[in-house]
């Protein structure tokens, strides 16, 4: 038995729903709610609209609602229930149950604040409650009411078409966007090399997905719209108009002005370079008379070498004054031995400064005594004393006399040398020494020494003065 | 000409997930077919 009344609520239910469904499909979010929740008012049970219902809240980011019709369906239907499914996913993300309460929060401080006139502090809210829950659609209507009153009309106009793109007929979002466009003055947008477009109908190509830029050369060289390819034509004409002008007229007057600068650069350097091959013939010819005079000067360098300083020098002198001259350069020049040293005073000594005749000789063998004898006049004066202990009376007296000469202060070198002279017999030169020792070192530790040797000369000499005499006589007395 | 404090007025303040409870509660899930079955007693119908 059929009961009619209720059979009726059904059919309208069931027909409301599938109104709600079709309105739902194109994204009348608004539209397919109101049906749906007409659908429920006939019956209560009809779990397909209350989930559809609960979706379209979802959509709108109305997710309180949402989740509230899913709970009401599953507990008045629970077997095979799609609420299951959409509990269980939105449960299972529990990041997008805290975003959605973070967005509802600011949402609500934005509309505090809205309230009580803060504009600008509303808006920071509701921005970022739209930028955390993009599809919050009560926030961006805010939001874009804001913004109108702020006069910010792009701005509102942004917010409210994505609003516009998740319900196409909620009410007041398409209010506020009439508001928006009556606010808004007509812009042409450039869509391609010729096109433009109005705002409304970039907009529309927005929402149909058309992009103007992906246009193909086909699409673009057979557009119907003609007064386009006539100005590309245009276009094209003028560019080779262009080429021709610069290749009759420019690039020749070009041509010459290069040319000119070319042929005044080789002038330049046609010039500098005469300049510079003068130049180099010059320096040439100055080499080659230097050259001539280098030549004149080593011949006559030859000439001299030995001739001229053999006779400044002197015959006698001439090998011993350069071989000291050399030996005297080599030890500058190197480390020496005692014996290397003591060789070249003794040669230096020996040398006679009156057999040298140029006074640059002179000057010359004054400065290697100068040089050479402080350094060598101790060793010199050891040899000498130690060939008088040895004996060697007549070496000892050179190399005395020698050290004597190189240190004339040197008290030991006097005392020694008067010692071997007295041994030699020569007790004039030997007093002679122990005197001059007293005179330039008055204070010497040898002083001591001094009387008895004089005394010991001196009766010597007494001695000698007598044995001649007495030789003397007995000649005499011979010859008588 | 849109009336901003108006505008602002018909808005509301949102609730958070955790009061879907509570909405519930408030929720009269109440159809026609309630009504009707206040007329009629109860009256069970047949599919």
């Amino acid at each position: 038995m059929k009961n009619k009344p209720y059979d009726k609520l059904m059919r309208i239910s069931n027909r409301l729903y599938n109104d709600g469904l079709e309105k739902a499909k194109v994204r009348d979010l608004s539209g397919a709610a109101e049906s749906l929740r007409r659908s429920l008012l006939y019956n209560k049970c009809n779990t397909e609209a209350r989930n559809l219902l609960g979706l379209v809240y979802y959509e709108q980011g109305e997710a309180v609602s949402a989740l509230t019709e899913w709970v009401i369906s599953r507990n008045l239907d629970n077997y095979e229930n799609d609420a299951d499914y959409f509990l269980e996913r939105i449960q299972d993300d529990p990041e997008e149950l805290e975003n959605i309460n973070a967005a509802v929060r600011k949402y609500n401080l934005g509309l505090e604040a809205a309230r009580l006139g803060n504009i600008d502090t509303a808006v920071i809210q509701l921005k970022k409650a739209v930028g955390i829950y993009p599809h919050y659609v009560r926030a961006m209507k805010l939001l874009g009411l804001l913004y109108i009153r702020q006069e910010e009309f792009q701005k509102a106009k942004k917010v409210l078409v994505e609003a516009r793109a998740i319900d196409h007929t909620d009410t007041e979002v398409l209010r506020y966007l009439a508001e928006v466009e009556k606010n808004l003055i007509p812009e042409t947008v450039k869509t391609g090399l010729f096109q433009t477009q109005t705002p409304a109908e970039t907009e529309f190509d927005e929402e149909m997905g058309i992009d103007h830029s992906r246009k193909g050369l086909f699409s673009f060289f057979f557009n119907d719209e003609k007064p386009n390819m006539l100005l590309f034509m245009n276009l094209i004409v003028g560019v080779l108009i262009g080429i021709a002008v610069v290749y009759y007229l420019i690039v020749p007057s070009k041509e010459a002005q290069i040319r000119e600068e070319y042929s005044a650069s080789r002038v330049d350097y046609s010039s500098e370079l005469s300049a510079k091959t003068a130049a180099i013939s010059q320096q040439e010819k100055e080499i080659t008379s230097l050259r001539k005079q280098v030549d004149e000067l080593k011949s006559q360098l030859n000439g001299i070498t030995y001739d001229t300083i053999e006779i400044a020098v002197g015959d006698e002198t001439f090998s011993a004054f350069f071989d000291a001259w050399n030996a005297y350069n080599e030890l500058r020049s190197k480390e020496y031995s005692d014996d290397e040293l003591m060789k070249l005073s003794m040669d230096l000594w020996t040398l006679d400064l009156k057999g040298i005749q140029s006074k640059y000789a002179q000057d010359i063998l004054k400065k290697m005594r100068d040089d050479i004898y402080p350094v060598a006049a101790k060793l010199v004066y050891k040899r000498g004393k130690d060939r008088l202990d040895e004996g060697n009376i007549q070496e000892a007296i050179e190399y005395l006399r020698a050290a004597a000469d190189f240190d004339p202060e040197s008290d030991v070198a006097l005392y020694y040398l008067g010692k071997a002279l007295e041994e030699d017999g020569q007790y004039n030169d030997a007093i002679y020494c122990y005197r001059h020792m007293l005179t330039v070192s008055p204070r010497s530790t040898l002083r001591d020494y001094v009387p008895q040797r004089l005394e010991e000369c001196e009766a010597a000499l007494d001695a000698l003065k007598n044995s001649e005499s007495e030789e003397t006589e007995g000649d005499t007395q011979g010859q008588e | 000409m849109i009336d901003f404090d108006e505008e602002v007025s018909r808005f509301e303040m949102s609730q958070e997930t955790d009061s879907v409870e509570e909405n519930i509660l408030k929720t009269e899930i109440k159809d026609l077919a309630d009504l009707l079955d206040q007329f009629t007693g109860g009256y069970q119908y047949e599919e």
